[in-house]
């Protein structure tokens, strides 16, 4: 390290010249990620089960609202839909969904970009787009053979997304995300991963459940299979994203104009 | 020939990383005219890396920081261009080559920077072969990137690099990991081009020989600052000044210096073998060359039990690649043992054989009487540690002592147990004031030591390291060979893979040299670094001492198996003197 006082040349302002940018995100991250997450998408989610359905969903779900957190919304979620769409293709074993999981890849990572945001207002747009995937959803379930006691139970994960998106819930973790300290990054990555990918897939399962209209016992068996499924996305993002965060305040890349760590 | 406009023009510039506590770069002036061939040396950490890369505005376009002075390449301001237009002029070839290797082949690679900058078809056509050919990578050209050893990635990197013919090539340490004639062929190379075309060559190095022989001028950086630029000739025989930076003069230089500061007085310290060998011509008649006895035989003999074994074994990977064919070695407790050869010779794949990280195609492996093949891995790593050619395969823990502690709960150690480990650790690899660093926010040098360590921390009975000295300054390098030296003092058994022959004396006592897949030699170090014929066909060059020491020996008609410049030194009398 070079010695003390000031230097002798001007200081400069220092950006990126001439560089393709999505959002304030070079488009050399959003590539990278999106091969991060086409990658993810051999691996199959393991605790994952999927009544009605068959099939399994891809890793690269528990890192979707990560993306939105380091690249934020709209450059997050072309990185995403890019990753997923590629996934669709050279990992067909997890494709259960097809083409609408790139829909719902895109709109997971935007609500973690949109998480993070310090200013604007579009945290109310994905409220209300939640709210009424929600009310979507359940109101399906009752249109079928599923009463309100038991449509309110199984989507309790779900309802719990929206709760923490409204409370001061989603700042802490905005504030967690941004903190220095690897334990409060956990505990920020950990609950902003939750609330988003709560809501995420509520954001799904609306159109899923739209189309396959799953039974009342289904709804049963799965109570405590949705709050499990989303304990492990939770987890591998937070295990993940410490590690990611870490390393990339360690190396010191430009920060994306919309990054929130 | 140079001219006398610049082509690269720095004028007060100073750096700050984001987040780094102190200016990397500092009031850095330097004036670069076409077609000069520069030379920059410095210690791990001094900004040479970081200097490279505000060649081509990387620093600070992509890294952010604080930026102050100006640097203008063909006349563009790099803070006013983009990356992709800097670009165009300057090609840099980074420290560690898999991180600008993206391609799915050999060809592709180089014909990606090619398809950036629009060269017609039909003249990629003819620079794609012949930058291959430059770099001996011919006929690899349908591989893929990934099944390149180390040091044949590096030349694909520099190869990538040469086909653009940039303005201006930087190249960041672009021999480290390449065999020596290797070495001597690409900057030969590079040293043509510039005389041809005018290309400016920058070039980063530790390699004092090399740069002696090639570069038309050595700028010193030192703790971000240029300490001295001039000539090599006066560059390097300043002793004092380079040990005081952690820096070393070419064994020729050292060796004359010992002479000088013995009152023989040559006319000139000279820098390269060359003119080591005319300056010897010039004072033989004042000195006397006092022969060196041959070591005795019996006495290198190996001792130890039988530790490791390798039969036979032929290893083939499933591109269809012999690595070994017909490889037999055996290793004794306690020995100190170097394996040298040609890039791709498949020293690392032979190795790899030892922790059961590769399977023979044909033949056995044994650890003390056991086949490898029956032990798991996780047992093998307990008993043996290995220290990867590439730091950041090895790296994944956020801090430092984390990194060296990981492997620590495995082993069933306790916490106090633990602690104490990764503190000794820490300490021995001079680690210790960087504990709670991020490993990736460390120079590459640095992340070798984090490696060495954790794997210290384990306490294994046998020790590989790959190539553990590449990227260190010369006093970083003989830190980790001094470590080794302990550790082998203790008991230990430790293999070493390198391309640093002169490293070596004093710290190895058996060298295996490997070339195409098979042993061409196994010897003690004396003898083999003495087998300059059989070295020469595995692309290896014995120290450039050693030669001098030949060319002396042949010329005066006596023995000298010397390694180093002191014990040639130590051979010297005067006519008058006694022996």
């Amino acid at each position: 390290m070079a010695a003390g006082g000031a230097p002798k040349g001007e200081e400069r302002r220092v950006e990126l010249v001439g560089g393709i940018a999505i959002d304030g995100t070079p488009i050399a991250y959003i590539i990278v990620w999106a091969a991060v997450l086409a990658v993810l998408s051999f691996i199959p989610i393991p605790v994952s089960v999927v009544f009605g359905i068959g099939g399994t969903f891809p890793l690269s779900q528990a890192v979707y609202a990560l993306v939105g957190f380091i690249l934020g919304p709209w450059a997050g979620a072309l990185a995403a839909g890019i990753g997923r769409l590629i996934g669709i293709f050279i990992a067909p074993h997890t494709a259960t969904v097809g083409l609408p999981s790139v829909v719902f890849a895109m709109v997971w990572a935007a609500a973690g970009g949109i998480l993070v945001e310090k200013k604007g207002h579009k945290w109310l747009l994905a409220l209300g787009v939640f709210g009424l995937a929600y009310l979507g959803y359940v109101g399906r379930a009752l249109t079928i053979d599923v009463d309100l006691a038991l449509a309110l139970q199984t989507t309790l994960t779900n309802l719990s997304g929206l709760i923490l998106w409204v409370l001061p819930t989603r700042t802490l973790a905005r504030d967690l995300i941004a903190n220095r300290n690897p334990a409060r990054l956990a505990a920020g990555l950990a609950l902003g991963s939750w609330i988003v990918n709560t809501n995420g897939h509520t954001f799904a399962n609306a159109w899923l459940y739209y189309t396959v209209g799953w039974p009342a016992n289904v709804w049963r068996i799965l109570i405590p299979v949705i709050p499990v499924e989303q304990l492990f996305r939770t987890f591998v993002g937070a295990v993940i994203g410490v590690g990611v965060i870490a390393g990339l305040r360690a190396i010191g890349l430009v920060k994306p104009a919309k990054a929130g760590y | 020939m140079a001219s006398y406009d610049p082509v690269v023009r720095i004028e007060n510039l100073s750096y700050q990383y984001p987040r780094s506590p102190g200016f990397v770069l500092r009031d850095i002036n330097l004036s670069i005219r076409k077609g000069e061939f520069l030379g920059i040396i410095g210690p791990t950490g001094a900004g040479k890396t970081t200097l490279c890369q505000a060649l081509n505005g990387i620093v600070p376009q992509f890294y952010g920081g604080r930026f102050f002075g100006h640097v203008t390449v063909g006349g563009l301001d790099t803070l006013e261009f983009p990356i992709s237009i800097l670009a165009q002029r300057v090609a840099v070839v980074f420290q560690d080559p898999e991180t600008q290797l993206i391609a799915n082949s050999v060809e592709d690679e180089v014909a990606f920077g090619l398809e950036n900058v629009r060269v017609p078809r039909d003249e990629m056509r003819e620079r794609i072969p012949w930058a291959l050919e430059i770099m001996r990578l011919d006929g690899m050209e349908k591989k893929h990137p990934s099944e390149l050893s180390g040091g044949e990635k590096q030349k694909l990197a520099i190869a990538a690099a040469l086909a653009l013919q940039p303005e201006v090539l930087v190249l960041d340490e672009p021999t480290s990991q390449l065999d020596p004639v290797g070495s001597q062929e690409v900057l030969a190379a590079v040293r043509e081009l510039n005389a041809q075309l005018g290309m400016t060559v920058i070039l980063v190095s530790h390699a004092s020989e090399e740069m002696a022989e090639f570069v038309d001028c050595v700028a010193i950086l030192a703790n971000g600052e240029f300490v001295d630029i001039d000539v090599p000739d006066r560059i390097f025989a300043r002793a004092d000044l380079l040990r005081q930076y952690a820096l070393r003069p070419p064994q020729v230089t050292s060796f004359y210096i010992q002479l000088r500061d013995r009152s023989f007085a040559p006319p000139s310290i000279p820098v390269t073998l060359e003119k080591a060998t005319q300056t010897y011509e010039a004072i033989r008649t004042q000195i006397k060359v006092n022969p060196l006895a041959a070591p005795d035989r019996a006495a290198e003999e190996p001792s130890g039990s039988l530790l490791l074994s390798m039969q036979g074994v032929e290893h083939v990977y499933p591109d269809g690649t012999k690595a070994l064919r017909g490889v037999s070695l055996d290793v004794r407790e306690g020995e100190y043992l170097v394996i040298v050869g040609q890039n791709g010779a498949g020293k690392t794949t032979l190795v790899k054989h030892f922790l059961h990280l590769l399977e023979p195609t044909v033949g056995q492996v044994l650890l003390n009487g056991q086949d490898v093949c029956d032990l798991e891995v996780s047992e093998l790593a307990q008993r043996i540690g290995f220290v990867a050619q590439n730091p950041d395969n090895q790296i994944f823990n956020t801090t430092v002592e984390a990194e060296v502690a990981f492997a620590l709960p495995n082993l069933g150690i306790g916490r106090a147990e633990l602690a104490a480990r990764v503190e000794e650790s820490l300490y021995t690899m001079g680690l210790a004031d960087y504990r709670k660093w991020h490993p990736l926010a460390l120079p590459k040098g640095d992340r070798a030591r984090v490696v060495i360590a954790a794997v210290l921390a384990m306490r294994p009975d046998v020790l590989i390291f790959d190539e553990p000295t590449t990227g260190q300054d010369y006093y970083g390098a003989k830190r980790i060979l001094d470590v080794s030296r302990q550790l082998h003092q203790a008991g230990k058994t430790v293999i070493v893979i390198t391309h640093h022959l002169y490293l070596m004396p004093g710290y190895a006592e058996r060298v295996v040299v490997m070339g195409k897949g098979v042993i061409v030699l196994d010897a003690p170090i004396r003898r083999a670094f003495h087998e300059t014929a059989l070295l020469r066909s595995t692309y290896l060059a014995p120290p450039q001492i050693v030669q001098f020491a030949q060319g002396i020996a042949s010329r005066e008609n006596v023995t000298l198996p010397i390694l180093t410049p002191e014990e040639l030194a130590a051979c010297i009398t005067g006519r008058r003197d006694k022996a």
